[in-house]
């Protein structure tokens, strides 16, 4: 039997491909058993997208400080996916009162629904906004219960709930690809055996890049000091396991050097 | 000095009294069961009443089928699965004992009469078997790579074989591959082949698993099996 | 009842006995079943992913769908399939929705109260089928019409023949038709199915009102292709400009956008050909035979300076500086950069062909891609990739929809009894046709026996007398020559995925039509069952001896197509020469009413708006309305879910005092609307956007609000230009007025639900504007 094969999972975001477009959202939602999101909830505020795809206008520098009146032939929009972003140094970690929450070896940052007490810290801690707290029990009317993925848990009513880069896949990858003579995990065998996080093998553009950081041959490692590359709120010192690629702008060639 | 109650509060008194006692008693006894997850005497210690009686003693003991002749996905995936219908009218269709209350009742499910053949006015029916071994909440269990590490890594083996030798089960040397499956099939369920009706031995709580998993240096992380 | 640890956690921090009793009724956890029957390649508790394909968009992609006890899990695109090779769209997943909606129809209804009134009851398949043949039997022959979505394969051969073999017309619906498009892919390129635009390998791309990346056409493809256009890694990143009077979210993706009036494209696309070849930058014999030899000249009056000048006639309204670039400057760098860039490609469509000079536009267009050589290229080369004749007989590669115009007649064939029985499938007419079709109208008068064979009660349905519901594609069998295909042979294979739930039955299509057509005694020559045919089409592949399945057996083909979810041939590529280029002067000689747009509108002494109506991101044309995740999906640009939003201009908003929220009614010639206000900054002054997919009132779940219509659909007040060469419907040749209602709702938006965080290492380059 292979010996346990040490891993650190992340993620590539190249903002220079996203088109908006979605797909991420829903093979989340399709994925992991995430409850409807019904007209109610976006009035609430209660929307749960593990991933999001957020939109932000940008407006030319001359305007950076009256942005409403920047012509609006200038004005472009950004869209940039956010999950979780598995931090090393993770800002909901530290506040939870029961270890509920906490980063494992493998670079992920884990909830464990079964601890969570609801507590709600983790979530006001966080500065990505990417947890989401079950407020309601979930319901599904009973034929769409047939949907729901058998491999993860349904996450009741007061539980905390975020992005887990679809670990029950991961966790099937380490069991199917290692558990072979010689199985070793590569961004093929991951892809392969779909294995990919669901948003990652959704979408379209390939804007998002999933696979292993200590494998020196991954596309992720490979990108990771891509001259573009950035990670949200860097300055708070988080560091997460997310990387952006910058949105390539050709009319602004300073942007390229900036890197 | 003490303030005696009127004789004619006595009763009522002594009744209430009685009353909640045994609600104490029995929210209690709730409360253990619930907390220990173990079945309590009385309380369906001996595993519950299944819709077939069927007996791993006759098929397993007498007949010699394996493990995994039955519980088909149990080397190869997370659920071991109970056997469809179909499967067991495999042998049944022409096993069908002699009107034997029990297996008239699964050749029923089946759609087929007392005499094994296909009766098109008894349609075919799912068996809604009771659960008699279930994990906490939250829990994802996978059966593969446990049998996986007992039936192919030395320590697994070795703790597999003696677990079957500690439960009487019989061993060719070396063993042959299903027995070895048996064998891990032990280490939780017990000797299910001695079993008239399968019940939980062992109490699968999270402190079990994870002793287990700490003397096998298995990885311990939450997200091993919480996710 | 079984305690668990978790429940006695709570139930121990609870002291009211209201919470534990309310607790006792919660579900009981899920039974073990022993299934009875099982498939041969089902194991419990084991999944499987089968290919098939996608019936959620046009273009039907091909899918995995992981399959678990007989239930569909998930979906995912079909890494081997060489359209979307892997990769779905928003719209793929939420078939499982379809398929496990709650309000899918059990089986077959009759209508018993007055047409329209919603009052259905359930009969059984014997009396509905005997229904139906009885109508078949009594009904004039040529009096039948069949209208279903744009039908290809064996399906669309099956309907024919049926239709062939019984009389009558059978005619293909799609609300926002590509009459206009098809025409212009014809006139320019003189090919009768749509070729594949290989964005993969083009290094420039111009598109021109054609939102590519979210609905137009094949999206998924196409975004594919996008993202490796956009990649940098060992090559050089594409380029892409958008011109569009919408901010769309193709315009969002590209590097830059040309806000142009509606309609305009078509000038601007002759402003850059005149860049083109007045600066020598096109090859000199097609610049020549384009124009007959006399150069740019014959397009002088659409140089760039003069069409940016607001007293042009050919003022295509765009911004005088646009980033700090000068307009007509704007259009010489980007003429010269497309025609410099190799491969490059011009796409138009969408809103570019939805005018009454909407073929002008589309050939204006596409005539650039001669300019720069790119037409009639192999696949992997960029540019236009013709596709290929499919490789079996008799089965349809494209479609071509009825345009308004034959929906206009089809109104008075029912007007005037010509038509008795209408079979509807797939397709929903009545709420993707405009007033001005008369259909609703003429339905009424006419009083045909209509059937429908949709799964759910919509808007026709409702108004059907006998509803026979179909498989959902992920119970059917079929199979797909795709429109666009990629440039070479290709089949795709649809396989029942799952059986329907035992509580639905629901029966094939293509089974039902044959089986009519046996009960009938037409001779339409086809085996029993629509399997057989594929199985008969298969065995023609098989025959071929060529391209992605080698096989020994015919069985052995059969379940390898199967599994890989189709065949293709990558060396089998069109064999067609590009035809001689389209001559520039011929197009820049029209009457200008046919250069130029034409807009229908009320008076002309109020304040008009533009309306310009685009398809939804998630709901498509409206056929997603029903499915939860796909309402709950965000709106890529504005964030809106559930609702119907008009963009606009946040300073036209002011104008009119209208704040987000309001609720502003939308008046054109035809009726109103009405809409919910989101204003965003990048909403061209002049414009509104309102998007198509809601306003059913049929009262299924999520579509409807319990039984009120949810959202309004902006196709209800569209007029009924057409476009004047093909006779499309030029659906974005209405002007609207409007009006506030004084009401105001909350937008229900996912933007505001996190507060914004900056976007790059110099965080003060992003500042958030919008409200909320």
């Amino acid at each position: 039997m292979a010996q346990r094969m040490k891993h650190k999972w992340g993620m590539v975001v190249d903002i220079d491909k996203c088109t908006g477009c979605q797909a991420c959202v829903v093979a989340c939602q399709s994925e992991n058993n995430i409850p409807l999101n019904t007209e109610d909830s976006f009035h609430q505020r209660r929307a749960m997208e593990w991933i999001r795809v957020e939109r932000y206008w940008e407006v030319p520098d001359e305007y950076r400080d009256r942005p409403e009146e920047a012509p609006f032939q200038d004005v472009k929009a950004r869209f940039m996916p956010v999950l979780c972003q598995h931090c090393e140094n993770a800002p909901c970690e530290p506040v939870c009162p029961v270890f509920a929450t906490y980063h494992n070896d493998e670079g992920m940052n884990v909830q464990v629904y079964n601890r969570c007490v609801g507590t709600r810290y983790c979530a006001n801690n966080c500065p990505y906004q990417v947890r989401f707290f079950n407020f309601w029990e979930p319901v599904w009317p009973e034929r769409l219960r047939n949907q729901l993925n058998p491999d993860v848990t349904v996450r009741s009513r007061g539980v905390m709930e975020k992005c887990t880069f679809c670990v029950q896949r991961v966790r099937r990858a380490e069991t199917k690809i290692e558990g072979q003579e010689d199985g070793q995990i590569t961004d093929k065998s991951l892809a392969e055996g779909n294995f990919m996080p669901a948003c990652v093998q959704a979408c379209p553009t390939n804007t998002l890049i999933f696979g292993d950081l200590e494998d020196p041959d991954s596309q992720v490692s490979r990108l990771k000091d891509d001259p573009r590359h950035y990670k949200l709120l860097e300055n708070i010192g988080t560091e997460p396991n997310v990387i952006y690629l910058k949105k390539i702008d050709p009319r602004r060639k300073e942007d390229e050097a900036h890197g | 000095m003490p303030i005696r109650p009127s004789p004619k509060l006595l009763l009522p008194l002594a009744f209430g009294g009685l009353v909640a006692t045994v609600v104490v008693v029995l929210v209690v006894v709730y409360i253990l069961h619930a907390w220990w997850s173990t079945p309590i005497f009385g309380f369906g210690a001996g595993g519950p009443d299944q819709p077939i009686a069927f007996p791993h003693t006759v098929h397993v003991e007498d007949q010699g089928i394996q493990c995994e002749f039955c519980h088909r996905n149990v080397t190869k995936g997370d659920a071991a699965t109970v056997p469809a219908v179909e499967q067991c009218l495999f042998c049944h269709k022409t096993v069908t004992g002699e009107d034997h209350p029990e297996i008239a009742k699964l050749l029923e499910y089946g759609g087929m009469d007392a005499s094994g053949n296909m009766d098109p006015s008894v349609t075919p029916q799912p068996i809604d078997w009771e659960r008699v071994h279930r994990v906490p909440d939250h829990v994802q269990f996978a059966h593969e790579p446990h049998i996986r590490y007992f039936t192919q890594s030395e320590d697994g083996k070795a703790q597999a074989v003696q677990r079957a030798i500690d439960n009487g089960i019989g061993l060719s040397n070396p063993p042959l591959p299903s027995e070895m499956v048996e064998a891990s099939c032990t280490i939780c369920h017990g000797k299910v082949r001695a079993m008239d009706k399968v019940k939980q031995e062992r109490r699968l709580k999270m402190g079990d698993c994870v002793d287990c998993h700490r003397n096998y240096d298995a990885p311990t992380d939450c997200v091993t099996c919480h996710y | 009842m079984k305690l668990t640890r978790r429940d006695f956690l709570k139930w121990a921090s609870l002291s009211a006995v209201g919470a534990v009793a309310c607790d006792i009724f919660r579900e009981g956890e899920m039974i073990i079943q022993s299934p009875a029957r099982m498939p041969e390649d089902l194991v419990t508790g084991r999944d499987n992913w089968y290919a098939t394909l996608c019936g959620q968009c046009p273009e039907k992609e091909s899918i995995l769908v992981r399959v678990m006890e007989g239930r569909a899990k998930k979906v995912r695109g079909n890494p081997l399939y060489p359209t979307n090779q892997g990769k779905q769209s928003v719209r793929c997943e939420a078939g499982l929705q379809a398929l496990y909606h709650p309000d899918r129809l059990a089986g077959p209804v009759a209508r018993v109260g007055r047409r329209g009134s919603g009052q259905f009851q359930q009969i059984g398949w014997d009396t509905a089928m005997n229904t139906l043949l009885a109508q078949m039997r009594s009904n004039q022959p040529d009096a039948m019409l069949m209208i279903t979505e744009p039908l290809r394969g064996h399906l669309g051969m099956v309907a024919s023949k049926f239709v062939g073999a019984y009389g009558g017309r059978h005619m293909a619906f799609e609300p926002l038709d590509q009459t206009v498009l098809r025409g212009a892919v014809k006139q320019v390129f003189n090919q009768n199915t749509l070729p594949d635009f290989d964005i993969e390998n083009t290094r420039y791309l111009l598109s021109f009102g054609a939102d590519f990346l979210s609905t137009w056409v094949s999206p998924v493809r196409y975004a594919r292709g996008y993202g490796e256009f956009r990649s940098n890694i060992g090559k050089e990143r594409g380029s892409h400009v958008h011109a569009d009077p919408r901010y769309s979210l193709t315009a969002a993706s590209a590097d830059q956008w040309i806000p142009i009036s509606p309609g305009m494209e078509g000038v601007l696309a002759l402003s850059m050909a005149y860049v083109i070849i007045d600066e020598g930058l096109a090859d000199p014999g097609v610049a020549g035979a384009m124009t007959g030899g006399a150069g740019a000249s014959v397009l002088d009056d659409f140089k760039p300076e003069s069409v940016v000048s607001s007293d042009s006639p050919l003022y295509i309204g765009i911004p005088e500086r646009i980033r700090g670039e000068d307009a007509s400057e704007l259009i010489r760098r980007i003429a010269r950069e497309f025609a410099t860039t190799g491969p490059s490609l011009a796409i138009g469509g969408g809103e570019a062909g939805a005018h009454t000079n909407g073929s002008f536009n589309l050939s204006a267009v596409f005539a650039l891609n001669y300019l720069v050589g790119s037409v009639g290229k192999r696949p992997g080369e960029g540019g236009i990739v013709f596709n290929p004749a499919p490789p079996i007989e008799g089965i349809p590669a494209t479609s071509p929809t009825g345009s308004v115009t034959d929906w206009l007649g089809v109104s008075d064939d029912l007007q005037n009894g010509r038509i008795n029985l209408i079979l509807v499938r797939g397709a929903n007419p009545l709420h993707g046709l405009p007033p001005g079709s008369r259909f609703q109208e003429s339905l009424n008068a006419g009083n045909p026996f209509v059937v429908s064979f949709s799964s759910f009660m919509d808007d026709t349905s409702l108004m059907a007398d006998l509803v026979l519901p179909e498989r959902i594609y992920l119970e059917d069998w079929s199979d797909d020559i795709p429109e666009p295909g990629p440039g070479f042979q290709i089949v795709g294979m649809q396989q029942p995925v799952v059986n329907p739930l035992p509580d639905l039955d629901p029966r094939s299509f293509p089974d039902l039509l044959l089986t009519l057509s046996q009960d009938l005694g037409l001779d339409d020559g086809l085996p029993n069952t629509f399997r057989d045919v594929l199985r008969q089409g298969a065995q023609q592949l098989f025959d071929l001896n060529r391209g992605s399945i080698q096989a020994a057996t015919f069985e052995a083909f059969w379940n390898t197509m199967l599994q890989q979810g189709g065949w293709w041939d990558s060396d089998r590529v069109s064999t067609d020469s590009p035809p001689d280029p389209p001559s520039l002067a011929e197009l820049a000689q029209q009457p200008s009413e046919r250069r130029l747009p034409s807009f229908r509108a009320q008076d002309v002494d109020s304040r008009f708006f533009y309306l310009v109506p685009f398809l939804s991101n998630s709901l498509l044309d409206g056929r997603g309305a029903h499915l939860p995740w796909l309402q709950a999906a965000p709106d890529p640009l504005t964030t809106v879910t559930w609702q119907t939003w008009v963009e606009i201009n946040p300073r036209d908003a002011d104008e009119f005092g209208l704040k987000e929220g309001d609720v502003i009614r939308l008046i054109s010639t035809e009726d109103h609307i009405e809409a919910v206000v989101y204003s965003h900054p990048a909403v061209p002054p002049g414009v509104l956007s309102v998007p198509i997919g809601q306003g059913h009132a049929t009262g299924i779940r999520y579509a409807t609000r319990g039984n009120a219509q949810r959202g309004s659909n902006p196709i209800s007040i569209l007029a009924t230009e057409v476009d004047s060469e093909t006779g499309g419907l030029a659906w974005a040749a209405t002007r609207v007025r409007i009006q506030s209602t004084g009401r105001s709702v909350r937008v229900s938006k996912f933007e505001g639900l996190v507060p914004a965080f900056p976007i790059g290492p110099r965080a003060e380059d992003v500042v958030q504007v919008t409200r909320g």
